[in-house]
């Protein structure tokens, strides 16, 4: 079959447009035009796959974790609460001049002096912790240097050795591999959040646009 | 075209009309399940009629086993969480396939880490107008070809072929979820169409 014709220029046209008078008229394209519908009816169509083994009962039980956890978040919350608390009080006396949060970052040391709370050096490893949320979607969104998104980390997501969650609280951890600030935001809203994009500006205001309630932040420099 | 393929590609399933007698049943029992509000009665009965298809979409728009597992999970338990808080359905399929493409698109979108952002809805919000019809499966062997020469297309290909053809998106539509300009999502599926009847061919599934 010869039809290039058809491909370069006028596909979509058969699929649906206005259509190239040689099309109609010759053979080739015509073939290769049906072959196209075919391919287009083909893909409006269900595929058919088995589901994984184990499917349905791990989505059951996965709801069920998800329930059993916003039961016990009041309780929860009441005592993580306390526990941040008391961690930011400790951090406020260290470093004395940045605003509290509520949820909490550690710095972990990978051998060189320490530098507080807030600074770091390459290789270090940052450590963050978000409380349950009363809210229906809680995330935690990671950046570098406002345009690099290093980790978005859910509640409800498949976990991940460095994204964790128990019962809605989330615990997440960073190998700080390059210099500049790392922001931790930690967002809760009623709706589900809009997927970030990796810039951060863009992705706060869809977030806000979204429902979202203004974000906890905590910082690291690294160098 | 041989006979023999074109069958083969337009499927041997059962007609649609014996489909929809077969699932009216199970179908009865969903929509009672859901008008009472009943989520953990329609839980396990949109399962067994809907779940198959809900993972062989998110499987074949992420092009990944784990990812379509994870994400057709999620989407039953937002399904869940929507009907418990009552939640108007009308059209169960294309409201389950509504969330799914919502949630694909989120898992894209945070894989790829690009510049494009998609927007979510609330999921009460009915989304039963911009799904398609139910239409009858492909057999198994032309399913999965078809599949491997989706998986073989980048991932913003594939998924602007399966929002234009699957779910019947216009580009205007596909141009609101993705970001992408519409002139630029109709010259990728210009250029992935090819590629697909190319790789449909070499595997003897000539559409």
């Amino acid at each position: 079959m010869t039809c290039d014709r058809l491909e370069q220029g006028d596909l979509l046209g058969h699929l649906g447009e206005t259509m190239d008078p040689h099309i109609q008229e010759c053979d080739d394209c015509q073939e290769r035009a049906g072959q196209y519908s075919r391919l287009a009816a083909a893909l409006a169509q269900d595929s058919s796959r088995p589901l994984p083994d184990g499917w349905k009962q791990r989505t059951l039980d996965r709801l069920h974790r998800e329930r059993a956890a916003r039961r016990r978040r009041p309780a929860l919350a009441g005592g993580l609460t306390t526990a941040v608390a008391v961690a930011v009080m400790v951090v406020m006396c260290r470093v004395g001049d940045r605003p509290p949060s509520v949820f909490a970052a550690r710095v972990e040391h990978s051998g060189g002096a320490w530098r507080g709370h807030h600074r770091a050096h390459r290789g270090d490893t940052w450590h963050i912790s978000v409380p349950p949320s009363s809210a229906d979607h809680s995330e935690l969104w990671i950046y570098l240097n406002a345009r690099e998104l290093v980790m978005r980390c859910s509640a409800v997501e498949r976990e991940t050795p460095d994204c964790r969650h128990d019962d809605g609280a989330i615990e997440a951890t960073v190998e700080l591999r390059s210099n500049g600030q790392y922001d931790a935001f930690w967002l809760e809203s009623p709706a589900p959040l809009p997927a970030p994009g990796g810039r951060l500006d863009d992705d706060l205001e869809a977030a806000r646009n979204a429902g979202g309630s203004r974000p906890h932040r905590e910082s690291v420099d690294v160098n | 075209m041989p006979e023999e393929r074109a069958v083969a590609m337009r499927g041997a399933a059962p007609a649609p009309s014996a489909r929809v007698a077969d699932g009216e049943p199970e179908d009865r029992r969903i929509e009672a399940a859901l008008a009472a509000g009943d989520a953990q009665a329609a839980l396990p009965l949109l399962m067994d009629r809907h779940a198959s298809s809900v993972y062989a979409y998110c499987r074949r728009m992420l092009g990944v086993d784990a990812d379509g597992d994870d994400v057709s999970q999620i989407v039953f338990m937002q399904a869940f969480e929507a009907i418990r808080r009552g939640a108007r359905v009308d059209k169960v399929r294309a409201w389950l396939l509504g969330i799914a493409r919502h949630r694909c698109l989120d898992r894209l979108a945070g894989r790829r880490r690009g510049p494009v952002l998609v927007a979510t809805e609330d999921l009460e919000r009915a989304i039963d107008a911009d799904a398609p019809a139910e239409a009858p499966a492909l057999d198994p062997g032309a399913s999965q070809a078809l599949d491997e020469c989706l998986d073989a297309l980048g991932a913003r290909s594939r998924v602007v072929v399966l929002l234009r053809f699957h779910d019947q998106l216009s580009y205007e539509a596909i141009s609101e979820l993705t970001g992408d300009r519409p002139g630029a999502l109709r010259v990728r599926v210009a250029r992935a169409l090819p590629a697909l009847r190319g790789c449909l061919e070499k595997k003897g599934r000539a559409p």
